[in-house]
């Protein structure tokens, strides 16, 4: 739930990267905070050696003005092992937005689909729904060399027809894409809410 | 196991324990004097002498009640009341003697002095309670020699030397199991594994078995097609059956099983249910026999039989979520990085 400040003309925003181990969800939060570095905080990791996420990453990142309002972003990933469920749970909690990062390779179907209705199961706990949020989906990984055609894979994971986007996240491509098309989508939700008078 | 009486050491031990923290008592008395400093008024109010005698019974029966639950005997228990009371006045003397009052006073009932009293009755039950435990106990070993052995044995001893080959010449005989003779497994004792390679930091094996929560399907009504699939596939997940198929073999498993698989990502069929049709026959025509593998699971990754699907599976109606249909935030395309 995003929270507004009127004293600072400050509205922060909750983006979690959802998706099963090593897909690529801290990759997307490390460049973006390597490319727009002006835009951003500092980026808090906490990572084994093996690179996995052990708690979850945060990245604020400040991206625009709507109607005289600062509109902030803070960017979470949540570690993708099974047994982290909890920690998933937790930063899952308060969502504005989610962005679902899928592993392309063929021998992650499998984890991909389990993921996803984690992420349903999760967001279910909260008396919330996947549809209900805005969320995009991330198809990463599209660099390696054994990787599922997109039309597989929207048929597994995009049910509902969201923005879905091809990405490379070591190398940027389809990071920023991916992210601003949250955060717009996030924005007109917030800004349909706060008119309706339901937020 | 045998217990040894208590040694002569720990009885002085307790005594000297007793007299060591009875400078607490003193102590004590001198933390009572602030009080009398600080609440001059506590002098004058009025005790009735029903009162003070209710309390100092109440106090007498503590007394009695801690020295007759450590040492369970009578005997001890009216102990347990000498010291209680001798305690209490020595404690009462003392802070009064400090706080220069006349000893008439003392043990006198109708005197104004009740919270002081209460004050002493604590300290005096708190010191009790820490310094003549030991004491009883002691005491209790010395006059009563049937407790000694009740108290002792509440303590770890070893057992004497000289004792144990006498104890275990008068102990019964261990009652003695039958020999049981183990037979073999009939069933095949090599465990079926396998390694995930592909994350190398997770190079765990499991057994291989379907998700947890998976539920079989049943094969699509009106499929007949096979898909074809390279016998590496079966091999991976049941690698004893090497001596039933080739490796650059192929094999033909039905579609009717798969496609109700596709939303899961990965496929997984039972060995029965891949070679519905049977392995064919030996060179001898004889049917190959597969049954040791009847029960074991094939897990078909969806690179084998995605690609060799239409399209048209994969187009399914979508419906758009409420958020998607919202109208554009004119600022919203300030919302960019480049």
């Amino acid at each position: 739930m995003a929270s507004i400040n009127y004293a600072t003309k400050e509205i922060n925003c909750k983006l979690v990267y959802y998706g099963p181990g090593m897909c690529g969800k801290t990759s997307n939060l490390q460049y973006i905070h390597k490319a727009s570095a002006a835009k951003c905080g500092e980026m808090v990791s906490l990572a084994t050696p093996g690179e996995r996420t052990l708690y979850f990453d945060f990245l604020p990142i400040q991206m625009a003005e709507i109607r005289g309002f600062s509109v902030k972003f803070g960017l979470y990933t949540v570690p993708g092992q099974v047994l982290y469920n909890a920690t998933r749970k937790l930063v899952l909690r308060g969502a504005d937005g989610v962005v679902f990062v899928a592993d392309s390779q063929w021998e992650i179907m499998q984890e991909n689909v389990e993921s996803l209705q984690n992420l349903k199961d999760n967001l279910t706990e909260y008396n919330s729904k996947l549809e209900e949020l805005p969320y995009v989906i991330q198809y990463n990984k599209r660099d390696m060399s054994e990787v599922a055609p997109v039309a597989y894979m929207d048929y597994l994971l995009n049910t509902g027809g969201v923005p879905a986007f091809e990405a490379v996240a070591v190398d940027g491509r389809g990071v920023y894409t991916t992210m601003a098309t949250l955060c717009r989508y996030v924005i007109r939700d917030l800004v349909h809410r706060f008119e309706s008078g339901s937020f | 196991m045998t217990t040894t009486p208590i040694t002569r050491p720990e009885r002085t031990f307790g005594i000297l324990h007793a007299l060591t923290l009875g400078t607490l008592l003193f102590m004590g008395a001198l933390c009572a004097i602030p009080l009398r400093m600080v609440l001059p008024a506590v002098q004058n109010l009025p005790l009735p002498a029903f009162t003070a005698a209710a309390l100092w019974g109440v106090e007498v029966v503590l007394y009695a009640l801690f020295a007759g639950l450590w040492s369970r005997q009578a005997l001890l228990t009216v102990l347990g009341i000498g010291l209680g009371v001798a305690t209490r006045l020595a404690a009462n003397l003392l802070i009064f003697l400090l706080l220069r009052v006349e000893l008439g006073t003392l043990f006198k009932t109708d005197n104004t002095y009740w919270l002081f009293h209460l004050w002493s009755i604590v300290l005096t039950g708190l010191i009790f309670l820490l310094a003549y435990k030991a004491l009883i106990e002691d005491l209790c070993a010395i006059l009563v020699p049937t407790a000694t052995t009740a108290t002792a044995s509440k303590k770890f001893a070893f057992n004497d030397k000289a004792a144990a080959p006498a104890a275990e010449a008068t102990a019964p005989p261990l009652p003695t199991a039958k020999p049981v003779k183990h037979v073999a497994p009939s069933a095949t004792m090599t465990p079926i594994f396998v390694t995930d390679t592909k994350k190398s930091e997770e190079k765990v094996s499991t057994l291989l078995a379907p998700p947890e929560g998976f539920v079989p399907v049943t094969p699509l009504a009106g499929v007949t097609g096979t898909i074809s699939l390279p016998a590496k596939v079966v091999l991976d997940s049941v690698p004893e059956a090497k001596n039933l198929l080739l490796a650059n073999s192929t094999v033909h498993v039905p579609m009717s099983y798969l496609l109700p698989q596709l939303p899961r990502g990965t496929a997984w069929l039972t060995w029965q249910q891949v070679f519905e049709r049977g392995l064919g026959v030996t060179e001898q025509g004889e049917a190959r026999k597969d049954t040791e593998y009847q029960g074991r699971w094939v897990r078909i990754p969806p690179k084998y039989f995605v690609p060799q699907l239409a399209q048209s599976y994969f187009t399914a109606k979508k419906t758009p979520p409420r958020w998607m249909s919202l109208p554009e935030v004119p600022q919203e395309a300030e919302i960019r990085f480049e």
